[in-house]
């Protein structure tokens, strides 16, 4: 999602802030890994419309049209294809994960499937993952 | 690559100018002998890999040096060290195998149908139900647990062994403890070794057996992702679905495969969810034998334990904290299975389960002599008559209960008694059977849950089913006769 205060756009699965609250996975409020801003979590609604018009590439700028598109993998449709372009995460232990999988940039992603959980080609291997883990992953359409 | 370097003198892999300048520099800094080649040692540095840094604190002296290079060649680049490693040496290994591999579609239409329906919501969750019906219910519920059992336990155990051991100890032996203690009801080797070969074996060895062609087939990571947004609302990920089918095997092997699970949090549910609400092949047989006479108790029991297993999960989920569960899987492509292959991880696993579980049994059946002969046991099912009476069932019932947690079946089988001798009603029987259910894991599961998860969990989870099981079990008799149910 975006941050109101910065306009920074992040993952808002890994930014529940306040360090050892025990609360702080149900409180309903994210914390921007930029700046520091607290606010509450989308909605659901608000969520689901964001993505849909994300995925469809409308309403985007004209300038991010021109450019090569890159986006995360959650957001490109089942059968579409793209090179993955990076791996953005904070957290070594996901990265670990992610490239012990063989998931390196460089390498042809396809999805093959969406729900219940994501299910995707990346060269020989079929790696099935949830949102979380796929919004990590960060792919170039051709 | 030039093709004259032979494959055992390796061949060096030249990483960028920083990495090979950290890499000379770290490599003359290493003084202690490794197994390993002091450039493998200074590479795994470099990724900071935890284990290799703690070892190199101890046998290094010039450790801070080493790691002043860490430090200064992790700050020229943007990423972490190891994916920049990893990214190199990828782009090295593209570049190999783009000079020798040519790329040919081989998935036969069959496969490719079979991979594509397995996967989707719409075809996968009728197909999951045919699999568990036949390979869960049919093969072990009724083949396993019934023909065989039938033939192993009816024939050969009531017809030949043990009548022949019952006189053969009458005979020899002039103490009637000692005799109780190795024949007659609860004897060593009438009941303990009856109950650990003729009903746990071929309920297990059929379990193991479809759960081996499951394994082989490729088909379980296929489960994981069709039920992994279930078991993130109770706290799990979809890998949770191996340990948790195995459950409907024996609980006490999956806790024990619990730790395959990633972090504490989901171990902990897991084990917990285990232990109330998931019955082991040899109760469910039972109870299904027991309840399968009147399907609307069955239908009863199965929507009430169901129930209970996702609102414990969800609830324990909200309150044990620790991170989220991520869920990541290689999906293999379906494959047939090698008999072979099956038929030996089949063997091996009843054999490691049989000599794990004798000695319980063993434990078991001398425990409930000792309650016998001492007469503990008629005072704590005295004791608990009150306790009985509050979920509407007759006092007899306490044996059932106080036998479920030396075995869950013995309990169970308890029941089948007493249900052929006509003590119970449909209510009263659909009581017993979700209270038993979620009631106490048995001493074999309770003593892996205490080496698994050390005794503070244990005892927590356990003082935590003890009540709740009876608090379900009353909760669900109150409903029934309010409503005036009859099953």
């Amino acid at each position: 999602m975006k941050c109101s205060f910065c306009g920074k756009e992040f993952n808002e699965i890994h930014a529940h802030g306040c360090g050892p609250c025990p609360m702080r996975s149900n409180c309903g409020k994210v914390k921007c890994p930029h700046c520091g801003f607290e606010m509450p979590q989308e909605n659901i609604i608000w969520r689901w419309f964001r993505r849909r018009r994300g995925s469809a590439g409308k309403g985007r700028g004209l300038q991010r049209r021109h450019r090569r598109q890159e986006c995360m993998l959650s957001q490109l449709a089942a059968t579409e294809e793209a090179v993955i372009s990076r791996i953005d995460t904070g957290n070594p232990r996901t990265l670990n994960k992610i490239m012990a999988l063989g998931i390196l940039p460089g390498m042809k992603v396809t999805m093959i499937q969406k729900y219940p959980s994501f299910v995707f080609q990346v060269g020989n291997t079929r790696v099935t993952a949830d949102e979380n883990m796929v919004n990590d992953i960060l792919v170039q359409k051709e | 690559m030039s093709g004259n370097v032979s494959p055992d003198q390796g061949f060096a892999l030249q990483y960028d100018e920083p990495i090979e300048r950290a890499l000379t520099g770290i490599e003359k800094l290493l003084k202690a002998r490794y197994t390993f080649s002091k450039r493998m040692i200074a590479l795994l540095l470099l990724q900071e890999e935890a284990e290799i840094i703690k070892m190199a604190q101890l046998r290094e002296a010039s450790f801070p040096q080493i790691f002043a290079i860490i430090q200064n060649t992790r700050s020229k680049y943007k990423d972490p060290l190891r994916y920049v490693i990893t990214l190199q040496r990828q782009e090295k290994a593209n570049d190999i195998l783009s000079q020798v591999i040519s790329d040919s579609k081989k998935t036969t239409r069959l496969q490719s149908v079979l991979d594509r329906i397995t996967i989707q919501p719409l075809t996968g969750i009728p197909i999951l139900l045919v699999v568990l019906y036949y390979g869960l219910y049919k093969f072990v519920g009724q083949f396993g647990a019934g023909t065989l059992v039938d033939l192993i336990e009816g024939n050969l155990f009531e017809i030949y062994i043990n009548p022949w051991v019952n006189q053969f100890v009458a005979k020899t032996i002039p103490w009637h403890a000692l005799q109780t203690l190795l024949a007659f009801d609860y004897g060593i080797i009438t009941l303990g070794l009856r109950y650990a070969v003729a009903i746990i074996l071929p309920i297990v060895g059929t379990f193991f057996l479809a759960f081996s062609l499951l394994e082989d087939s490729g088909y379980l990571p296929r489960l994981a992702l069709l039920v992994d947004r279930l078991f993130k609302k109770i706290g799990l990920n979809g890998r949770a679905v191996i340990p948790m089918t195995l459950g409907f095997g024996c609980d006490t092997m999956a806790t024990l495969v619990s730790r395959t699970l990633e972090t504490k949090r989901e171990r902990v549910i897991a084990t917990l969810l285990l232990a109330l609400a998931i019955p082991c092949s040899a109760q469910l047989g039972v109870m299904i034998g027991l309840l399968s006479g009147r399907p609307l108790a069955l239908a009863t029991w199965a929507g009430f334990v169901i129930l209970v297993f996702l609102l414990v999960g969800y609830l324990a989920a909200k309150i044990i904290p620790g991170e989220m569960p991520a869920f990541y899987m290689e999906l293999p492509p379906l494959r047939l299975p090698r008999i072979s292959n099956i038929l030996e991880k089949t063997i091996s696993r009843m054999q490691w389960y049989f000599l794990e579980i004798v000695p319980f049994f063993i434990l078991a059946s001398v425990l409930i002599w000792a309650g016998n002969i001492t007469g503990i046991f008629d005072a704590i099912i005295n004791g608990t008559a009150p306790l009985m009476q509050a979920l509407g069932l007759p006092t007899e019932a306490a044996e059932v209960f106080l036998f479920g947690f030396f075995r869950r079946d013995y309990g169970a089988a308890g029941l089948y008694d007493l249900q052929k001798g006509g003590v119970l009603s449909g209510v009263q029987l659909v009581v017993a059977s979700v209270t038993l259910t979620l009631f106490v894991p048995c001493i074999a599961q309770f003593a892996i849950m205490i080496k698994e998860r050390g005794w503070k969990t244990a005892l927590a989870i356990a003082g935590f089913i003890f009540p709740f099981a009876f608090l379900c079990g009353y909760i669900l008799n109150l409903i029934l006769s309010l409503l005036g149910v009859v099953l």
